[in-house]
């Protein structure tokens, strides 16, 4: 299937769009949610009680409900935030930690699912971390031995970098034997693969919703029944109490507690509008596309001097990540801004750098790399046409 | 700067790296890319005798450090000070770099500023 007809900016800037890792185009219905919202029902949530407010709160609503529905879980468990980034911090911010408490973590994690916990080094609790083998795969046996006595476990589903699609059941069957609560950054995994919250068994998950074809500002943080009553929230207004005097809280119930402040409304709207879009396609197809195109990718690259990061495809989501060397030696790698900007000149967009993921890069001893992330709209002509122009790269700097 | 000659430039850049006898040196990196420049200035009353190079970058970086190393030999220290970063593209007579880039252009003027500092 080719749906670039979808997606409006294709036609009108004629761009090649490799970096759907760092955010997705918009399909015209989820432009047209947004623009329907404030053209015919802008107003506040749950306060109101005119016909707009009302309409507004049932579209805000719908929303959740397809999210949950989307992701297998109830409409209370899931938390809007503005991004995974904020999922994440959230999460961290939501469980309450002591000195000498340990988090576990990857050397594949970016910097969303790094940092949160890093800041917590000052309270005390130890950061450790999970190594990956040549294939960029998580080291099993090291995880399982370093989990005992691990108070978080928090792991990507995927690595924004390599691809690398991580045993999250298995992780979290593990967190469970050592009495862990598992922490699942999904924002590379929830716009490709089909994502089942409640069979993954883990306790929080964050996604963005601008990876997966909805508007910027959109994400949730999905968590596991009964953690909305105990934890606190890491911010509080309007909308996330029952009632409130000069001397106590009555908290709102589910994840209006956990939802400070008018809401994104539009954008998730928004949101609800993309999962419609991804729900028509059906996630095994998204994800059947994505191979096709990796596969095309990896079927290419035989005759270019090109080193590419990570697992075979069917062990990856839709991206590579590559360093790129010149004929001239034979040893000088093609600076990633380089390959980027060439690739630019020829209207393909991908990203180049160190992707959020430093200490990845410094794991793998390059100092940066180009990486072509896929959806639904790419197609293997566009696959082909990003092997010929990464040909010519290598010839101009040859 | 068009690429042909970008990377003609950047050629000669690559060939032109050397340490010479200096008095005043200093390395600086842009962490979100890996590049990273050493330059080396021989500064004699108050004057840059010579000034050379050390770098691992992408093509702007490298050809503008060749860039600004070729032109600051022999100026006053004072004037070489002057450069700001608005500046940098019409001191050397080259079009600017695109936004995306800037940072890759500036760092051997950045490396150069901290050296005389």
């Amino acid at each position: 299937m080719n749906y670039q007809n979808d997606f409006p900016l294709i036609k009108n800037r004629g761009i090649t769009y490799f970096d759907s890792g760092a955010t997705t185009l918009k399909p015209q219905s989820v432009i047209d949610a947004v623009v329907n919202f404030y053209t015919h029902h802008t107003a506040n949530i749950h306060r109101g009680i005119h016909i707009l407010s009302e309409e507004a709160t049932e579209l805000y609503e719908e929303s959740k409900e397809k999210v949950a529905n989307f992701l297998n879980t109830k409409p209370e468990n899931v938390i809007y935030v503005k991004n995974a980034t904020e999922g994440l911090n959230f999460a961290s911010a939501m469980i309450d930690f002591s000195k000498g408490d340990k988090v576990l973590t990857s050397v594949t994690e970016h910097h969303s699912n790094l940092l949160p916990w890093l800041l917590l080094k000052k309270q005390g609790v130890i950061v450790d971390f999970v190594d990956i083998d040549e294939n960029g795969k998580l080291n099993m046996d090291e995880l399982v031995e370093k989990a005992k006595g691990a108070k978080v476990m928090a792991f990507s589903h995927a690595s924004n970098v390599i691809g690398t699609i991580n045993p999250v059941s298995e992780i979290s069957k593990i967190a469970r034997e050592v009495g862990a609560i598992s922490v699942i950054d999904a924002a590379q995994s929830v716009p490709h693969l089909p994502v089942n919250f409640s069979k993954l068994d883990v306790d929080f998950l964050a996604f963005s919703g601008h990876k997966m074809l909805a508007p910027s500002g959109t994400g949730g943080l999905l968590v596991k029944e009964g953690f909305t009553k105990t934890c606190t929230p890491p911010i509080a207004g309007g909308g996330t109490i029952e009632d409130v005097t000069l001397t106590d809280i009555k908290w709102a119930s589910g994840a209006e507690k956990f939802e400070g402040g008018t809401p994104n409304i539009e954008g998730a709207i928004g949101l609800g509008a993309a999962v419609d879009y991804l729900q028509k396609i059906g996630m095994k197809n998204v994800r059947r596309h994505e191979l096709e195109l990796l596969n095309r990718f990896y079927s290419n690259i035989q005759d270019l001097p090109l080193t590419t990061y990570g697992p075979k495809p069917n062990e990856r989501t839709g991206l590579v990540t590559f360093t790129l060397k010149s004929r001239l030696d034979g040893k000088m790698d093609i600076h990633a801004h380089d390959i980027a900007d060439f690739l630019n000149a020829r209207k393909i967009a991908v990203r180049s750098g160190k992707h959020c993921a430093h200490p990845l890069h410094y794991r793998l001893n390059i100092p940066a790399s180009t990486r072509a992330s896929f959806h639904v709209y790419n197609t293997t002509d566009e696959v082909d046409a990003l092997f010929l122009a990464l040909k010519e790269v290598v010839e101009a700097f040859s | 700067m068009n690429l042909d000659k970008l990377l003609i430039i950047h050629k000669k850049a690559l060939a032109s790296q050397k340490v010479i006898k200096h008095n005043k040196t200093h390395i600086t990196k842009n962490l979100s890319c890996g590049d990273e420049v050493k330059i080396y200035l021989n500064i004699q009353d108050d004057v840059i005798k010579d000034a050379s190079y050390q770098i691992t970058g992408c093509s702007i970086s490298t050809s503008f450090t060749y860039l600004l190393v070729e032109k600051i030999k022999g100026l006053r220290v004072e004037d070489v000070k002057k450069i700001t970063k608005e500046s940098f593209f019409d001191f050397l007579g080259v079009e600017p770099v695109s936004s995306g880039r800037i940072k890759c252009a500036l760092i051997a003027l950045i490396a150069v500023r901290y050296a005389l500092s």
